[in-house]
């Protein structure tokens, strides 16, 4: 598994430029800018996104929408929140509304047909408790990931997801139920 | 039950960070790198001096309607060093500027008030557009777009003034004929 950051010039050479002077030049419609908090912030959001989908080649498409959309969104970041969450909640919305848009595609590992199975190599590498979600039903893995991972409240979760707040809670303990069997 | 507790822990441990295995950001350039969202300030830009011949345009078809005497009611925003301090031209056109903006005033001061407030609000969006791409200048002083865009934003600021003292002396000049 990869963990780090991946660098290049568009950081290292601006280390002294903060990301508060990027975001405002990014916003300016600086790409360079941009590059630098993408370069920062891409191994977040790929990770968002590769647990809430569960396929390498959706969460790489997610992470590409998620940063266009933000560059487009990006005046009206007003900084009351930290960037990082703005861009977060802009990944998530980016991963629901595409899998709305296309269920078959992003249902997960377990139902991507054996022609897609390269997609699969690097969950092959992850730990077991990142292969047990990534095998979660589409929704139950949504609030996992959610709740479970990155800490979102039932309500917080219920209405990214546009669900009921007593469906999240089913679908969680679902998951953990799901994931306790798997990990036996 | 003390399974899905070991669960929970491990999901709050997690590594927060996954680096993609391709760089993704060559397909993100190619969706941004596009004239589409440098544009902001040209539109701002472009807005105000839409709006200001338009203003202008229907005040020299009646110079005489809502004249005031009076004080100017609009307060005109102020010219200062920090405006000028990237100046994209030459010393001449830093003087021409300084002596057109000296004029402003009393010029603006022989407009309707609501013409005024209106061509003082628009100069106020073109010099907000001046300071926020002076400040970005000066975190980004080889940025060659950003320099295009001041210099478009110093001409759009000269094209309204030149559009107010071209009206006043029209309308000047209509006056004195009738």
């Amino acid at each position: 598994m990869l963990l780090s950051m991946s660098h290049t010039a568009a950081n290292e050479d601006h280390a002294s430029i903060s990301m508060d002077d990027d975001i405002a030049l990014a916003t300016a419609g600086n790409t360079q800018a941009y590059e630098r908090l993408y370069r920062r912030y891409n191994g977040q959001i790929y990770a968002l996104c590769l647990r809430m989908t569960a396929n390498q080649q959706a969460a790489e498409d997610a992470t590409q929408d998620a940063f266009i959309k933000a560059w487009r969104k990006l005046s009206s970041f007003r900084g009351d929140a930290a960037f990082s969450s703005w861009l977060h909640r802009i990944a998530v919305n980016v991963v629901l509304t595409a899998i709305r848009k296309n269920k078959r595609e992003l249902e997960g590992l377990k139902e991507l047909p054996a022609e897609d199975a390269a997609v699969t190599q690097q969950q092959e590498h992850l730990p077991d408790i990142e292969q047990a979600i990534a095998g979660l039903p589409a929704r139950a893995r949504h609030v996992f990931v959610l709740v479970g991972v990155y800490g979102y409240t039932h309500e917080q979760a219920a209405e990214t997801m546009d669900i009921a707040v007593g469906t999240c809670k089913a679908h969680l303990h679902r998951a953990r139920q799901m994931l306790a069997t798997q990990l036996d | 039950m003390e399974k899905i507790d070991d669960i929970v822990q491990q999901a709050k441990a997690l590594p927060r960070e996954i680096a993609p295995e391709r760089d993704l950001w060559p397909a993100i350039a190619a969706e941004i790198e596009t004239p589409e969202r440098s544009s902001f300030w040209q539109l701002r830009l472009a807005a105000s001096v839409f709006a200001a011949t338009v203003l202008i345009g229907l005040m020299l078809g009646s110079p005489e309607e809502g004249k005031d005497t009076g004080k100017a009611a609009a307060t005109l925003p102020s010219l200062n060093a920090q405006l000028v301090r990237h100046m994209p031209f030459d010393d001449n056109f830093l003087l021409n500027y300084r002596e057109a903006i000296a004029e402003l005033d009393e010029q603006l001061d022989a407009l309707p008030p609501g013409t005024r407030e209106v061509i003082a609000g628009n100069l106020e969006i073109v010099r907000e557009s001046i300071e926020e791409i002076n400040a970005a200048i000066d975190r980004d002083p080889n940025n060659v777009q950003l320099r295009q865009l001041l210099q478009l934003a110093y001409r759009q600021e000269m094209a309204i003034i030149s559009m107010v003292r071209d009206s006043v002396v029209g309308a000047e000049q209509i006056r004195t004929t009738i």
